[in-house]
């Protein structure tokens, strides 16, 4: 090329047109993001006022924490009354207990917190990138990237304990980063394993942050990682020992036998093209992360965790499982993008400032293109992810301007829509919704015996012990654990004077013996869902 | 300390035993589909992935992982 040709190109690439084109696409992109943000603000809102189950198992999750704020184990022998175990270790629950004490057995209790959570991981992945790369966009556009994601919006602020699991992890990984700074890597060393005991029983899923943050200690410092592992192990098996002996073998059985339920490969390999196919841009942007540490650079902690928690999303095969597996692995490729953008960036600013003519050239025709690609595929990233309530005046207006279809039979919900397509959560509940569940309630309260319901809320609502956790019960039945013996004599002699179903997962012969001794008396909608009030047959 | 050709090596055993257990499967009569699966497709590209990974790694010699 000849220096004319380069001084015209170069002209070119200094103009004006491009940095304000790229701050306008720019303003675009944080605005898209900015306002799927919004919609993740007013969906934790709407589940905050909403009293009942929402999601499977969130009731469950608060008597959790009700039975941890009396002191009492969580993990118990699901073959006697009530009939009741958890499924999942301690500290989520044990978290929500001061909530408990002062405002009593209420959802949104949890709900608030997971929503806390979340706004916490996205802080820190902000946090992450900008500390390494001092680029605040290329904090920014992933971070928020985080609260657009369909499966963060909607796993994130229920009454689960996802949101803090992945918080902890994040943070246990956030710490082992530094685990090799003058004077502090010491202190960031014992928080980093600190969080990850958190993470792991909050969840047992979080191995991925815990295998990601000592392989990256083990690669820095070999003797310190076996050390350290090895302690870590112990503390870990000896709590492991210590609920299991408190729990007479419950802990156990509950939480690592019951869970270990059949693997559908095709279920996973289905939520795997699900998960890329709505994060294509962080996820192709971490994956470039990578393989620059494995090839140009060292490799990072946040390089092991995207890797390792993209692997244990194959987990999601596992029946019971869903997309919620993956939002380690979302958080991760937040992470690992936002780093991506950073070295890119840097690159370019070097290449701008070369001795050569040519070479600078490049780097500031480089840095223009970055300027309009990076928030052009953020914007390509936002919509992948669109995701709306169709009826809520704060986006109603924007569902016209997208011509978004008022109605689809595909969906879940009319008023609801999400890129995903068929889901049965991300809906605001209504206050139809919350009539229909206080008239359940109402038929709990009708009686001063006991209840038998499908979904914990109703029977807390109503002042009543929670009977039976029904998942966990099917897991252990399908694993020879369970005696149903008498539980079925109870149902025999109409023990129950209210019982409540919506998706009957109960071993059969519990089911077979409602059915021979119980009548539908009313079914009623709430939340998309029928729910079937049964009562003794005469 | 731990080089990029001993990450490479390790990836490299790593691949080869996803590989050789995506392959038992189909030994123990393990799954639904006769011959290949979809995921067992998918395994053998990751367990491959991850080979390649690793032999790319191995020409980095001493640099430290």
């Amino acid at each position: 090329m000849t220096a004319i040709q380069l001084q015209r190109l170069d002209r070119i690439f200094q103009s004006p047109v491009w940095t304000w084109t790229g701050r306008v696409l720019l303003i675009l992109a944080l605005t898209a993001l900015a306002f799927l943000f919004l919609v993740y603000v007013l969906y934790a809102g709407a589940l905050i006022r909403f009293p009942f189950d929402y999601d499977q198992g969130e009731g469950f999750e608060l008597w959790d924490a009700v039975l941890s704020s009396r002191g009492e184990w969580i993990y118990r022998d699901s073959n006697t009354y009530p009939f009741y175990s958890s499924n999942y270790p301690p500290v989520f629950p044990l978290l929500l207990v001061p909530g408990v004490w002062l405002f009593g057995p209420h959802l949104w209790i949890g709900r608030a917190w997971s929503f806390i959570a979340t706004l916490i991981s996205g802080g820190a992945i902000f946090w992450i990138i900008y500390r390494e790369t001092k680029d605040w966009t290329a904090a920014l556009l992933p971070a928020s990237a985080f609260f657009a994601s369909n499966i963060v919006y909607q796993v994130g602020p229920l009454f689960r304990l996802q949101a803090t699991m992945v918080m902890f992890g994040l943070l246990g990984v956030a710490m082992m980063s530094k685990v090799e700074e003058a004077g502090k890597g010491q202190r960031y060393l014992w928080a980093s394993m600190l969080f990850l005991l958190l993470a792991g029983y909050t969840k047992q899923l979080a191995f991925d942050a815990v295998l990601a943050a000592f392989i990256f200690l083990f690669l820095r410092r070999p003797r310190q990682a076996v050390l350290y592992g090895a302690g870590f192990a112990i503390v870990v098996g000896l709590i492991f020992w210590g609920l299991n002996s408190a729990t007479d073998g419950q802990w156990f059985i509950n939480t690592m036998a019951a869970n270990a339920n059949p693997f559908i490969p095709g279920q996973a390999l289905t939520f795997y093209i699900q998960w890329f196919n709505l994060h294509q841009v962080i996820i192709l942007l971490a994956g470039l992360y990578v393989l620059y540490t494995l090839y140009v650079d060292r490799i990072s902690v946040y390089s092991l965790y995207f890797v390792l928690s993209t692997a244990v999303g194959a987990l999601s095969g596992k029946w019971g499982a869903g997309p919620a597996y993956f939002m380690t692995a979302i958080a991760a490729a937040c992470i690992g993008a936002g780093l991506m953008l950073g070295i890119l960036r840097r690159w370019l600013h070097q290449l701008a400032e070369q001795p050569s003519e040519q070479r600078r050239m490049w780097g500031r025709a480089g840095l223009a293109a970055f300027g309009i690609i990076v928030p052009l595929l953020f914007l390509y990233q936002a919509r992948l992810n669109l995701h709306l309530p169709l009826d809520h005046p704060l986006t109603r207006p924007v569902a016209r301007v997208l011509n978004l279809p008022e109605y689809d039979p595909n969906r879940f919900r009319q008023d609801y829509y999400d890129t995903v397509g068929y889901t049965q959560l991300g809906h605001l509940p209504n206050e139809e919704d919350i009539a229909a569940g206080w008239r359940i309630v109402e038929w709990a309260r009708s009686t001063p015996g006991l209840v038998w319901s499908e979904e914990a809320a109703f029977e807390i609502l109503a002042g009543k012990e929670v009977v039976t956790n029904p998942t966990q019960l099917l897991n252990l039945y399908q694993q020879g654990r369970l005696d149903t013996r008498e539980m079925i004599e109870m149902i025999n002699e109409q023990a129950f004077d209210v019982v409540i179903f919506r998706a009957q997962f109960y071993p059969l012969p519990v089911l077979d013996a409602f059915g021979q001794n119980y009548q539908i008396v009313e079914q009623i909608t709430m939340n998309g869902f029928t729910y079937t009030i049964l009562v003794p047959k005469e | 300390m731990i080089t990029k050709r001993m990450v490479g090596i390790a990836l490299i055993l790593l691949g080869v035993l996803i590989v050789a257990a995506n392959l038992a499967v189909d030994l123990i009569g393990f799954g639904k589909w006769e011959g290949f699966g979809p995921s067992q497709w998918a395994m053998l590209g990751a367990g491959l992935a991850t080979i390649i990974a690793g032999a790319a790694m191995i020409p980095l010699g001493d640099r430290p992982a």
